[in-house]
């Protein structure tokens, strides 16, 4: 065996047995919060917050994951209704912060205050500006 | 301008009066809606445009004009609902300059507010929903 790779088992090795008592530890105590280079407006929330908000949209869009986000690879941006959506949710948070800021989302409640996607989508992907025409 | 004598002054009013009255008498004898007082929010918005857009609130809310006016003298500010509704067509207002600035004119008939109306959020009821079940239905 050479002797640089001797030296880079031995460096493996360490990096591996140093590795071993993080693991050890178990989960952290504070749920993780959702972070990554893609979350750019959705931020601070823990991940069960983040994925409860997200089927918050599906219901309130009445689409499934595959309307905004492109298939197998939920971090890409390839579909445009992605960046549609996180427009419309820093719109929502505009809006909250400006006419409601008092307002305290209960327990399961969609994190982005009093005015949800649900107020104004209603379980369509188009919200409406009158009542429907009477036929 | 000459001097009225004293004696005369009544009937120099009086002559005034009538005056005034022959030159606006038309004007009164053809029922006009009375002028909008105390606009604040709707500025620059004619009669018509206001009257139409506040039959379209009523139609949005559920609601009659006395949710927000008082009854017999509208340009009254006494009602909570009021403020609260000026303070929502200001939001709406912003809402559509901000963020469909883009949207399409709205059609003979339709809000003037734009893309966002005020039966965007409420839907026939007084308080909007935030999710499926909530809300005065």
């Amino acid at each position: 065996m050479p002797w640089t790779a001797v030296r880079t088992s031995l460096l493996v090795a360490t990096a591996l047995t140093a590795a071993v008592p993080t693991l050890a530890q178990g989960p952290p105590l504070q749920p993780n919060i959702a972070e990554g280079p893609k979350i750019t407006v959705l931020t601070g929330l823990t991940v069960p917050q983040f994925e409860s908000e997200m089927r918050h949209f599906v219901q309130a869009l009445g689409f499934g994951c595959g309307g905004c986000h492109a298939r197998g690879n939920f971090a890409s941006d390839d579909n445009p209704r992605k960046a549609v959506a996180r427009r419309m949710i820093d719109m929502t948070k505009a809006l909250n912060a400006r006419a409601f800021p008092a307002f305290v989302p209960a327990e399961g409640e969609s994190v982005l205050g009093r005015v949800t996607c649900f107020t104004c989508h209603q379980g369509d992907v188009m919200p409406k500006s009158a009542p429907a025409p009477v036929p | 301008m000459t001097a009225v004598p004293g004696r005369h002054r009544g009937t120099a009013v009086a002559l005034t009066v009538l005056a005034v009255c022959a030159i606006t008498g038309p004007a009164v004898a053809q029922p006009r809606p009375r002028p909008l007082e105390n606009i604040r929010v709707l500025k620059g918005w004619t009669g018509d445009e206001v009257r139409a857009e506040m039959r379209l609130i009523n139609e949005a809310l559920g609601v009659k004009c006395e949710h927000c006016h008082v009854q017999g003298n509208f340009p009254r500010d006494e009602k909570r609902t009021k403020q609260t509704a000026r303070r929502m067509i200001e939001l709406t207002q912003s809402l559509n300059a901000d963020y469909f600035a883009g949207a399409a004119a709205p059609a003979p008939g339709a809000s003037k507010f734009g893309r966002v109306t005020c039966y965007t959020c409420h839907q026939g009821a007084i308080t909007p929903k935030q999710s499926i079940g909530t809300g005065d239905e």
